[in-house]
């Protein structure tokens, strides 16, 4: 099974990186894979990820044709996520908060991250786990990403299966 | 009875000199402590058994605390006051097996 993941460009991903951390492809935002940021009053482009907290854009970059969405603050739109379920866009969930924040903050994330996972699971969504990480300091192994999902509430084989089927699609989709 | 254990081969951000390994080791059990939780802690039960190199060292856990062990060694950006951060490359039931990464 091959695992794959995204980062941002300034953690000077190589292939010895890729190989030490377990991964077959770390994917470059913007440059494998097109990330917009809404909140930053960026519009989506089709077979981006839209990574946003603005419930109204994310549902207009959804029927925009987005592959994937990135919910900032992790928090549940109802509204979304349907509108999600019927454009077949993934959900992700990115790592690099739960490693970044710490104490009660990320005892909070983790837990809205949880309601956030098993509500999207639930309505049928593909749920994906990113690090989109800035710095190598949040990025993680593919053992920790399957550990992290797992404190998330996906179970040991969803959360392999997540990474490579999910992460992978997006890599090979846009 | 005899616990069944795994072996955790870690790579640290950081060089760890061999006069300041012990303190590293003490500083990054504190880590764990506070990630995993009090409650949590005795089924991990961590032990750093040795040290490859000046970067990477092989940390012991209990077999149910593996999972455990790795998620909290991503989260631990600090030891001893100073940052630092983790990637487990390998795990084993043996320490012999991770002699080869």
């Amino acid at each position: 099974m091959h695992f794959y993941d995204v980062v941002f460009d300034s953690c000077g991903v190589d292939a010895e990186l890729e190989r030490k951390l377990g991964f077959q492809k770390i994917g470059v935002a913007g440059v494998d894979v097109a990330v917009v940021d809404l909140d930053k009053g960026r519009g989506a482009a089709g077979g981006a990820v839209a990574v946003g907290r603005d419930r109204g854009e994310l549902i207009s970059a959804v029927k925009g044709g987005a592959s994937g969405v990135v919910i900032n603050g992790s928090e549940i739109e109802k509204e979304l996520i349907k509108a999600m379920v019927d454009n077949a866009c993934a959900l992700f969930i990115q790592l690099s908060d739960v490693m970044h924040y710490f104490g009660i903050r990320r005892s909070r994330l983790i837990y809205r991250d949880w309601k956030l996972f098993s509500y999207a699971r639930k309505a049928g969504l593909d749920v994906g786990f990113l690090t989109l990480a800035r710095s190598r300091a949040v990025m993680c192994s593919y053992m920790q990403m399957i550990e992290l999902a797992k404190i998330i509430g996906a179970d040991e084989r969803y959360a392999r299966e997540s990474i490579s089927r999910v992460n992978g699609a997006l890599l090979v989709r846009t | 009875m005899r616990d069944k254990r795994r072996y955790i081969l870690v790579e640290s951000s950081c060089e760890v000199a061999e006069a300041d390994r012990e303190r590293f080791s003490s500083g990054l059990y504190s880590g764990l402590l506070q990630c995993i939780g009090e409650a949590n802690y005795h089924r991990v039960n961590p032990r750093v058994m040795d040290f490859v190199g000046n970067r990477r060292f092989i940390i012991r856990s209990m077999l149910d605390g593996c999972g455990l062990t790795v998620a909290a060694l991503a989260m631990i950006k600090k030891v001893n006051g100073d940052d630092v951060y983790f990637y487990t490359l390998k795990c084993s039931g043996t320490m012999k097996a991770l002699g080869s990464v």
